[in-house]
C-alpha cells in the first residue's frame, strides 16, 4: 500500500514535469511546429500500450502454468491499462496526423497493428464476462492473452507487406529526431504511471475476487 | 498418436454425416456466398475491369463471411445437447475434438470453394482455369489458416451470450494475415505474378498456418477443462 | 500546422482519459469497501 502511494505520487510528479517540459520548455520542432509536442505524450503512451500487451502475455502464461488467480488478476489490470493506453495512442496519433500528414487515418502497419491490438484487448474483456467462475474465466482469458500476443507480429508483418505492395515505404514518419531528453523522461514517467495503475487495479481486483469467493450470502 | 487421429476422424465423420443428412448447412452456405458476391458486385457497379481487379478480394470476403457463419454452428450439436459439459465427456485426448471439427470445417469450406471459385471466375470474367494449380494451393493454405483459428474460437465461444458478435470480434484480428495473404496471392495469380510476389504471400500463409495450428492444438485442452 | 487546437485537444483528451480512469478506480474502491462492510457486519 505504501509502495503504491509512493508510485502514485512519483507518477503524478514525473508526468506533470514531463508535460510542462514538453509543452513549455522544449523549443518547437523546426519541421512540424507546435503539434510535434503531441509526440511527447503519444509515443510514451504507445510504448505503455506495448508494454502492457507483453505484460498481459507474461501474466497469462504464468497463469496457465501455475493456475494461481493472482496472475489472472494482474493480467486483467494489464488489459485495462492497455486498453486505455491503446485508445489514447490511436486518438493522439490521429490528432497528430491531421496537421502533419493531412489525414486522420493512414494504412500504416503500425497504426493498423495498434488498432487491432485494441480489438484483441476488447475481445479479452468480453471473453472475461462469459463466465462467473473465476477459474474458468481466468483460463479463457489467459488463452486470449497468449493467442493475441502470437497474432500481433504476424498482423504487423502482413500489413507491412500489403502496404509496401501498393506504396513505397516513404510514409512521412519523421520522428527520428524526436528522442531527446524530454522524450526519454516522458517514457520513464508514463512507465511509472503504468506500474502505479497496474498495482492499484490489481489490489482492487483481489478485493473483488475475495468478495466473489465469499459468495452471495445476504439477501437483496 | 494414431489413437488421437482415429478419434478425430470419428468426430469428423459424425459431423459431416450430420451436415449431409440435413443438407441445410451446405446449401445455406452456398446461398449466402452467392448473396455476398452479388451484393458486392451491385455495390461496386457494372464496371467489369474494376470487378476483375477486385475479384480476389471479393472471393475471399465471401469465403470468410460464409465460413464465419458455418463456424458459428460448428459445435451446435454439442451446444444443443449440453454444451461444454458434453464435449468434456468425449473420451481420450480433447485435441481429437479440435482436429475432428477442424477437418469437418475444412471439408465444408472445400465444397463451398469448389463451387465459388468457378462461379466467381465466370461472374468477374477472370480466367482461373489456366492457373488452377496455384489457385488450389492458395485456397488450401488460406482455408487451413481460417479454419484453424476459427474452430478454436468457435469452441471458446460456445457459451457466450453474444456468440454471434464475439466470434467475429475474436476472429477479425486473427484473419488479417489470412486475408492479406490469400487475396494478395489470388490477385498475383490472376495478374500472372507480374511482380513476383506470389512466393512471398504463399510463405506468409504457410508460416501463419503452421504457427497458429501448433498454438491452437497445444492450447485447445485448456478451453475444455473442468 | 500550428493550430493550437490540436495540442489542446491532444493534451486535453489525455488528461480527461487518465482522470476518468482514476475516478473509475476510486468508485470501484468505494463499492468494494461498502460490499466488504456489509459482508463483515453480519
Amino acid at each position: 500500500m505504501k509502495l503504491e502511494r509512493s508510485l502514485g505520487i512519483l507518477s503524478l510528479v514525473t508526468v506533470a514535469a514531463g508535460t510542462v517540459a514538453g509543452l513549455f520548455i522544449v523549443p518547437a520542432d523546426r519541421l512540424q511546429g507546435e503539434v510535434q509536442r503531441l509526440l511527447y505524450i503519444h509515443v510514451p503512451i504507445a510504448w505503455v500500450g506495448m508494454l502492457a500487451f507483453f505484460f498481459v502475455f507474461l501474466m497469462s502464461l504464468l497463469y496457465l502454468v501455475q493456475r494461481k488467480l493472482d496472475w489472472d488478476l494482474l493480467a486483467l489490470a494489464g488489459v485495462e491499462v492497455g486498453v486505455l493506453a491503446i485508445g489514447l495512442t490511436l486518438v493522439l496519433g490521429s490528432i497528430w496526423a491531421k496537421p502533419t500528414w493531412g489525414v486522420w487515418w493512414e494504412w500504416d502497419p503500425r497504426l493498423v497493428s495498434t488498432a487491432i491490438l485494441g480489438i484483441i484487448y476488447v475481445g479479452y474483456l468480453i471473453v472475461r464476462s462469459m463466465s462467473d467462475d473465476p477459474d474458468q474465466r481466468a483460463r479463457w482469458a489467459a488463452v486470449i492473452g497468449v493467442l493475441g500476443f502470437v497474432q500481433v507480429p504476424v498482423v504487423y508483418l502482413s500489413v507491412f507487406w500489403w502496404r509496401s505492395l501498393h506504396q513505397p515505404p516513404s510514409s512521412p514518419r519523421s520522428m527520428a529526431s524526436a528522442f531527446g531528453a524530454v522524450m526519454l523522461f516522458s517514457f520513464a514517467a508514463y512507465t511509472i504511471a503504468f506500474a502505479y495503475l497496474i498495482s492499484r487495479r490489481y489490489r482492487l481486483a483481489r478485493r473483488q475476487l475475495a468478495l466473489e469467493l465469499r459468495g452471495p450470502e445476504e439477501s437483496p | 498418436m494414431s489413437e488421437l487421429l482415429r478419434r478425430a476422424r470419428a468426430i469428423l465423420w459424425k459431423d459431416l454425416l450430420t451436415e449431409l443428412r440435413t443438407k441445410q448447412g451446405l446449401s445455406a452456405m452456398l446461398s449466402f456466398a452467392a448473396l455476398v458476391i452479388f451484393l458486392f458486385s451491385f455495390a461496386i457497379g457494372p464496371n467489369t475491369t474494376l470487378l476483375a481487379r477486385l475479384a480476389g478480394g471479393l472471393i475471399w470476403v465471401a469465403i470468410i463471411f460464409t465460413g464465419t457463419l458455418s463456424l458459428g454452428r460448428a459445435f451446435q450439436t454439442e451446444e444443443l445437447a449440453g454444451g461444454v459439459r458434453l464435449l468434456r465427456l468425449y473420451p481420450g485426448d480433447p485435441r481429437a475434438i479440435y482436429l475432428g471439427k477442424l477437418g469437418a470445417n475444412l471439408v465444408l469450406l472445400a465444397a463451398l470453394e469448389a463451387v465459388l471459385f468457378p462461379a466467381a471466375a465466370v461472374i468477374f470474367q477472370v480466367d482461373l482455369v489456366a492457373h488452377i494449380g496455384p489457385i488450389a494451393l492458395v485456397a488450401v493454405l488460406g482455408t487451413i489458416g481460417f479454419s484453424a483459428i476459427g474452430t478454436f474460437f468457435s469452441a471458446l465461444t460456445v457459451h457466450a451470450k453474444a456468440r454471434e458478435l464475439l466470434l467475429p470480434l475474436l476472429l477479425f484480428p486473427a484473419l488479417v494475415p489470412v486475408v492479406v495473404g490469400a487475396v494478395g496471392a489470388t490477385d498475383a495469380i490472376i495478374g500472372g505474378n507480374a511482380m513476383g510476389r506470389l512466393g512471398g504471400w504463399l510463405q506468409l500463409l504457410a508460416a501463419y498456418d503452421v504457427i497458429l495450428f501448433v498454438v491452437c492444438v497445444w492450447i485447445f485442452p485448456v478451453i475444455l477443462e473442468e | 500546422m500550428n493550430n493550437p487546437l490540436y495540442l489542446v485537444a491532444g493534451y486535453g483528451i489525455t488528461f480527461v482519459a487518465i482522470v476518468a480512469y482514476l475516478m473509475r478506480l476510486r468508485r470501484m474502491e468505494r463499492d468494494i469497501a461498502r460490499d466488504e462492510s456489509t459482508a463483515d457486519g453480519r
